[in-house]
């Protein structure tokens, strides 16, 4: 499903200073949920899974996101002490990004 | 657009829109955009010692009785000075009214929402890009991210502060350009017995597997190895040529990574709208020429994967 995969890879992306980032990233990795999410879009697309099955994987995925993401996310304050550094906007370069 | 289901709002309000999932193999799955004008002149007012300013906090719109709990979900970014209302389409289970905060002449589209984190379930994902597609209609866009809350408006304004001018660049960049999305699948079984039948070496080895009588184990190592070579040749060649077709009527592409083990190529484009029916055309005819592979053709979408925007934090 191309907007799923979209919206999760796409747009706003915190850039927390490196080292927090590395140790934060092992702890929280929820990446193969998500393929995992996504695989199951593609498979309820292309008619392999029916919606009852998408809807069960969908809830276990998620509940495994919650675990993983639960406590970390917060809502964005951009407030002095939040250290916001700056906002980098990186737009297209004609040609192929892989 | 992709297929939709879930519950009983969303039934309705995407019914019209839904197609029978993958009858044809190449179906755009989301209508074209409705029959847009050439978008409105847009009065970028940067003028040195002209700037418009406003009362970031005064500028923005509803009287909306903010609850402590409620934060604000940003969907997307635009150039606009007026307040924006785009009715109650909001995310979440009591779908919010959307509206825009401003800061100058930039507005960020927004609703209330409760400030804990939001599940990227289908629905969920699917309401984010609901309003994304109904602010297009009107307006470029540099989309957000599913699940972008900020704490309050004046966050979102301070957002839009610190970088005005890259917005705007980003957002002339992006006027009149549209995201399509291309993912191009095969049947793997069926790439197998080809490559077997084409590749002199795999059919021999395939035979001498098959008639020996010992132990064929590293034969059929060497067999599989030799076909995950072949057939990783084989789809860098389709993907070769179907970039290269593709090339001329788009202004850029970014390769994402193939879902499952049947996707070949999982693309975005970023087409100009004057080349939108010439790159239509190209995907049709592509999809004409290849047809043991199936195309799933997406679109028009905010530009997703052509505008990454980044915070810094720094911790303390």
């Amino acid at each position: 499903m191309f907007i799923l995969d979209s919206l999760l890879i796409g747009s706003l992306r915190f850039v927390l200073d490196k080292v927090v980032a590395a140790a934060e990233a092992e702890a929280q990795d929820d990446s193969a949920l998500r393929d995992r999410l996504l695989e199951a879009q593609m498979q309820l697309e292309l008619g392999e899974i029916s919606d009852e099955e998408f809807v069960v994987i969908e809830r276990d995925v998620i509940e495994g996101i919650r675990r993983i993401k639960g406590g970390n996310r917060r809502a964005i304050s951009m407030a002095p002490q939040d250290n916001v550094v700056g906002v980098e906007i990186e737009s297209f370069e004609p040609g192929v990004r892989k | 657009m992709p297929r939709r289901t879930a519950n009983a709002r969303q039934a309705r309000s995407t019914a019209a829109r839904r197609t029978p999932a993958d009858r044809s193999r190449v179906t755009r799955r989301k209508p074209a955009p409705k029959s847009k004008p050439a978008a409105k002149p847009r009065v970028v007012d940067r003028a040195p010692g002209r700037p418009r300013i406003q009362d970031p906090i005064a500028a923005s719109v509803p009287t909306l009785s903010p609850s402590a709990s409620r934060g604000k979900y940003v969907y997307c970014i635009i150039e606009s000075s007026e307040p924006l209302r785009f009715g109650p389409i909001g995310i979440g289970g009591d779908p919010s009214d959307v509206y825009s905060v401003h800061y100058r002449t930039l507005a960020a589209v927004v609703s209330d929402a409760p400030l804990e984190m939001l599940d990227s379930t289908r629905e969920n994902v699917l309401a984010h890009e609901r309003v994304n597609e109904t602010v297009m209609r009107d307006h470029t866009v540099i989309p957000m991210s599913f699940g972008t809350i900020f704490k309050t408006r004046e966050d979102i304004v301070e957002l839009l502060r610190s970088a005005a001018e890259a917005f705007g660049d980003v957002l002339n960049k992006m006027q009149n350009k549209l995201e399509f999305g291309l993912k191009v699948l095969w049947d793997r079984d069926q790439a197998i017995r080809q490559v077997e039948h084409e590749d002199e070496d795999i059919g021999r080895l395939k035979e001498e597997i098959s008639s020996q009588n010992g132990p064929t184990y590293f034969a059929r190592m060497q067999y599989g190895r030799m076909i995950d070579t072949a057939l990783q040749a084989r789809s860098e060649r389709y993907v070769t040529g179907i970039l290269e077709q593709l090339r001329e009527v788009s202004v850029a592409s970014r390769i994402n990574k193939p879902i499952g083990d049947k996707m070949i190529m999982n693309a975005a484009f970023l087409i100009s709208r004057d080349q939108e029916a010439a790159f239509d055309t190209k995907v049709k005819s592509i999809a004409g020429q290849f047809d043991k592979l199936t195309f799933k053709y997406t679109g028009p979408w905010p530009p997703y994967n052509f505008v990454n925007i980044r915070l810094k934090l720094e911790r303390a």
